[in-house]
């Protein structure tokens, strides 16, 4: 593995890393019984959408450490942040599609029936 | 201005990788929904890990395409492969690691307490059943209603 595809690795696992400290504290709560979901930053803009939590983790923070290379003239830091880009986007737009085609499942007519 | 989202070939076919690899991971989420779905990929080996579904669906394009890449050397495949790995093996991570997190939460819940119900002792407010309701002159007794 060369040094580009070790950073990009090193982005990734940092992407996912951030990932797991958001969803995981959702989950550590969710085991004690303790519901945040419309609490921020788990809430829902679009039932389409992924939480606000996955944006910040999976958007927000590849897109910080691409901007804090480009400041600091780091290009170590600008491909560590394609490799969190990568894991984020490809997460971002899987989810999108699971949840789109769950909306798409759940029966939304109401029927009324006249006697 | 230099385009930020222009990406040469090679990054493209590391997001191409990627995103099918994600693609993947989350069918198999939603197919979970589905009748039809094998009940054996739901289960687990160990509550903190994943389960066999997210497993396959994360690890298993990678090393398919590592394998393929083994096989027929092509650059193109080698990137889409790495691409995948970008995405896989961090989701199997965050996803034990989520699972590890529920399971220690679940074992920090504070014990439910039961109240039991409360026992009578003469210090309740209630009426004993053993005694009537009675009025008492208040001229009667120890002490005197003066005013």
């Amino acid at each position: 593995m060369d040094k580009v595809e070790k950073n990009m690795l090193i982005g990734a696992f940092a992407t996912g890393a951030v990932d797991l400290a958001l969803e995981g504290y959702f989950a550590y709560n969710d085991g004690q019984g303790i519901d945040l979901r419309n609490q921020f930053p788990y809430v829902v803009i679009h039932e389409g959408l992924p939480p606000v939590d996955d944006w910040i983790a999976l958007a927000g923070f590849p897109l910080a450490v691409y901007a804090l290379g480009k400041l600091m003239k780091k290009p170590s830091l600008v491909v560590m942040s394609k490799g969190g880009m990568i894991y984020g986007a490809s997460d971002l737009i899987g989810q999108t599609v699971y949840r789109m085609a769950k909306l798409a499942q759940t029966p939304s007519a109401t029927y009324r029936v006249v006697v | 201005m230099k385009n930020p989202l222009k990406m040469n070939p090679v990054e493209k076919r590391l997001l191409l990788g990627g995103i099918a690899n994600g693609l993947i991971y989350w069918t198999d989420e939603f197919a979970k929904s589905q009748t039809g779905y094998p009940a054996e990929l739901n289960q687990k080996l160990d509550p903190h890990l994943p389960d066999y579904g997210q497993i396959a669906s994360s690890a298993g394009p990678p090393l398919a395409l590592m394998l393929v890449k083994r096989f027929k050397k092509n650059v193109k495949i080698a990137d889409i492969a790495f691409g995948s790995m970008l995405y896989g093996i961090p989701k199997l991570i965050a996803k034990t690691g989520v699972n590890t997190a529920y399971v220690e939460g679940v074992k920090a819940k504070p014990a439910t307490r039961f109240f039991a119900p409360a026992t009578p002792t003469r210090y309740t407010l209630t009426q004993p059943s053993n005694q009537t309701m009675r009025t008492v002159d208040p001229s009667a007794g120890k002490y005197r209603i003066t005013s």
